[in-house]
């Protein structure tokens, strides 16, 4: 996979722990409400992609955007989640979306 | 707009208590995941014609020859519709979508899509 | 579980195909058995079509070689790409390391921006699901299941996917992490699940059989007979 130059070097490793920020977006988005302020590792690096939220209005949507699958633990997504605590969700999340989550927050000690 | 969040608001008051309170705003008709829902239907329903139809006129007015209705405008386009419309069926609401944004590009005028659709409509129906 | 088999091949008469073999470019009303004349969302598309027609946008064979290749693919090709995987441990490798070159090997075109394989083995079970809106790797599977789409799978697969996949009769144990994928962006998913035991030297053919529609995405898992 190709990475565009303006995001070589900046681009986030997996494992790293990242959060989910609560954009108050007015529109169409790509990042679901049940991930909202939720804590994750990245999974991997998708590439970069033109800005869905901005091709939804007819817009090219560029700079394109570093795109990630990103990883969290159930039991932590949902209180009183029914199942085992080694159950993992994915999903992809645009860079606009995610913040750095230093280590000494609330973990997700399960997902690797 | 004010409709379209009102009626999410609500959906999202039926769907799931955790929401009671917390009144997410910006949150789109089609973002569901994580409430309440009933039974999963596992009916087999076989995709009629015209709905694999509808998907390749999708397809092909999305093509780089056109250029005219991307994925991207169609899914912001059928989270803009009334919560009926939306609620009408998979390839019901990409229908409408599709003649939305045609209308909202000027391919198409409300007008004349109104006046082929009666036209089209069986007397007795 | 009905298998995947039936969907969307070959089940619909193809528009133009009995009466008049001529290429023309006027549009003909197609009336298909399964086609409701009273159904509003049909009428709606009707008039698009004759509309867009009309005035050039595009062509009613355009429109019909569209249908025709997606009418081309489907579940079976799912399924010979996990037979493949099955039968030949090279395959396999390049599969999970770059899907959308391995699956032009066998002439298949994911025309979406990528295919992630997830491979499910006795640790982990996948499952696929797009709560925003009906993502599905329609370029190799054709069009999703009804329930797939559905309000009540896509709302509650990433919160309870254990009871969800057995509601299709299917358990997993709790010792083995369920790992839902939501189908959110850019990317598209295609299970690939474990060969079933007692299928040494079947043949690629016979191994495909095995794969059904619902075992590529998350909800059933192969069966020897």
């Amino acid at each position: 996979m190709t990475i565009p130059d303006d995001v070589s070097g900046k681009v986030r490793k997996p494992g790293s722990r990242v959060r989910i920020r609560d954009l108050p977006i007015d529109g169409h988005y790509r990042a679901p409400h049940y991930v909202r302020n939720q804590i994750g590792r990245i999974e991997r690096y998708c590439g970069a992609f033109p800005n869905p939220e901005r091709l939804a209005y007819g817009e090219d949507g560029l700079p394109a955007v570093p795109l990630y699958r990103v990883r969290f633990a159930q039991r932590e997504l949902w209180p009183g989640y029914q199942g085992s605590k080694h159950d993992t969700l994915e999903l992809e999340v645009y860079e606009h979306w995610l913040e750095d989550c230093p280590a000494d927050e609330k973990d997700n000690k399960d997902v690797t | 707009m004010q409709v379209d969040v009102l009626s999410g608001i609500v959906s999202m008051l039926v769907d799931d208590r955790q929401f009671l309170g917390v009144l997410q705003l910006t949150r789109r008709k089609n973002d569901i995941g994580g409430g309440a829902a009933g039974p999963i239907d596992r009916t087999e329903v076989p995709v009629k014609h015209w709905e694999m139809e509808s998907d390749a006129l999708r397809k092909v007015l999305g093509d780089g020859k056109r250029n005219l209705v991307s994925l991207d405008e169609l899914r912001r386009a059928m989270e803009d519709l009334p919560q009926d419309s939306y609620d009408a069926g998979f390839f019901s609401r990409r229908i409408s979508a599709m003649g939305e944004i045609l209308i909202e590009k000027g391919i198409l005028t409300r007008e004349e899509l109104t006046a082929r659709i009666v036209s089209l409509t069986p007397a007795d129906g | 579980m009905s298998s995947g088999s039936s969907e969307g091949e070959n089940e619909h008469q193809k528009p133009g195909a009995s009466s008049h073999g001529h290429t023309h470019d006027h549009d003909h009303p197609v009336f298909q058995d399964d086609d409701d004349v009273s159904d509003p969302a049909l009428i709606r598309y009707r008039a698009i079509r004759s509309l867009l027609i009309e005035k050039g946008i595009l062509s009613a064979d355009e429109l019909r070689a569209a249908v025709e290749r997606m009418e081309s693919v489907g579940p079976h090709v799912g399924a010979d790409i996990v037979a493949h995987a099955w039968a030949d441990p090279a395959f396999h490798s390049r599969l999970v390391e770059s899907p959308k070159s391995a699956v032009a090997e066998l002439g298949y075109h994911v025309a979406e921006a990528d295919l992630i394989i997830v491979e499910n083995t006795p640790q982990v079970h996948n499952l696929i699901v797009c709560t925003l809106c009906s993502c599905y790797p329609r370029s190799i599977l054709g069009q999703p299941p009804a329930w797939y789409v559905s309000r009540s799978y896509r709302t509650r697969a990433v919160r309870e996917p254990r009871s969800v996949i057995a509601e299709f009769g299917l358990q997993i144990s709790s010792d083995c992490e369920v790992r839902v994928h939501d189908s959110n962006a850019d990317m598209r998913y295609l299970v690939l699940p474990m060969r079933p035991e007692g299928t040494d030297g079947w043949d690629r053919d016979r191994l495909s059989q095995l794969v059904t529609r619902d075992c590529l995405i998350g909800t059933a898992v192969p069966q020897a007979k």
